[in-house]
């Protein structure tokens, strides 16, 4: 059923605890990564789920126009700072978030973070929260 | 998965519509030898390029395209900079803010809600507040992540219509040129949520406006803004 997106109306995050949920939330970042205009190019290697931290994670590994190796680990259940999906389906909130991390979190000028990159023993330079120890 | 070669396929065909709207964009700045804003095809203004600027000044697409006509035509870039802004549109002189505004309207403590400064009214008439945010959205964004210390670049952005809507989001794209040099052009883009709530606090804002700015970047192919451009 399709249900038009109400703020105030927060069943929209049962979507997170779904088993599936990481898994769809990884193929909407494929698939918007290979949609989305974004401000900086960047091609996307890889996309693991892992749950280091007790919880699913995705492993979002790629690189930037200079060909710079990065990483962005994102939490599963975090929500993007700003925008709502179109409607309470999981395919529209997967949508919002994939479209936020493609957008702002991995077609953006890294900026002042190219600068604290934590590299991984494959050369990967992670930035943000809960990126791998190395 | 989507196969790997099919992303490089498609970031090629990005980065070739991405050149050829880059060239569009500075064809109609007016400039034939300008550096292109695409990310993609980088060599832009970058920290490492310039060395010591005397300042720099922002310019709309269509300032831009005249102060490179009156360049052309045998002006010094402080000549023609100072043309432009005498002859700015009647709507940017309006909505040109007195230095007054230009000062945080909080007294230090910076909340997620708190307004960086007044809001701006753009050139449709929005009125877009600039918060101060968290490390992935507003004023401490900008300045954290993108190296964007100065308010008046936000502000001079925002005396223009959008440049581009897409869903709830606003984009105002602009330049920093070099006062002494007008080759060296560095394309400025700003990000505005229209909605009012936000889903991660689950709240609407406490003042009853747009989330607003988002964020503020240079479309450079390097990954900082170089310290020159807050320079005006």
């Amino acid at each position: 059923m399709t249900t038009t997106f109400d703020p105030a109306d927060d069943t929209w995050r049962r979507v997170f605890v779904r088993d599936d949920w990481p898994d769809l939330l990884a193929t909407a970042v494929r698939r918007a990564a290979s949609s989305l205009q974004v401000a900086m190019p960047f091609e996307l290697d890889d996309i693991t789920v892992v749950r280091d931290l007790g919880e699913p994670l995705l492993d979002i590994r790629y690189r930037t126009v200079g060909g710079l190796a990065v990483g962005r680990r994102w939490r599963a259940s975090d929500v993007p700072p700003a925008g709502a999906p179109a409607t309470v389906t999981a395919l529209d909130v997967a949508q919002w978030v994939a479209s936020w991390i493609v957008l702002f979190e991995l077609g953006e000028p890294l900026g002042t973070y190219a600068d604290q990159l934590v590299s991984d023993a494959d050369g990967t330079g992670w930035w943000g929260t809960g990126y791998p120890v190395p | 998965m989507i196969p790997r070669s099919r992303h490089r396929s498609s970031l090629r065909s990005w980065q070739r519509i991405s050149s050829l709207i880059a060239c569009a964009v500075f064809l109609a700045a007016g400039s034939l030898t300008a550096t292109t804003p695409s990310a993609a095809s980088a060599p832009v203004a970058t920290p490492h390029a310039v060395a010591r600027p005397a300042g720099s000044v922002f310019l709309t697409a269509r300032d831009l395209r005249v102060v490179r006509r009156l360049h052309a035509s045998g002006m010094t870039p402080a000549a023609a900079l100072a043309s432009i802004r005498r002859h700015r549109s009647p709507a940017v002189k309006a909505s040109t803010r007195s230095t007054a505004s230009m000062v945080p309207t909080h007294s230090g403590a910076c909340s997620y809600w708190t307004l960086q400064w007044a809001p701006d009214i753009d050139g449709s008439g929005r009125r877009i507040p600039t918060r101060c945010g968290d490390t992935t959205f507003g004023w401490t964004k900008i300045v954290t992540k993108h190296g964007v210390t100065n308010m008046t670049l936000v502000q001079r952005l925002y005396q223009q219509q959008p440049t581009k809507i897409v869903g709830t989001q606003l984009e105002y794209d602009g330049f920093v040129v070099q006062s002494s040099d007008l080759s060296v052009v560095l394309p400025l883009r700003a990000v505005v949520e229209t909605t009012g709530f936000s889903l991660r606090r689950g709240e609407s804002s406490p003042d009853g406006m747009i989330l607003g700015t988002n964020t503020v970047y240079c479309l450079t192919g390097a990954t900082l803004c170089p310290v020159w451009i807050n320079l005006l």
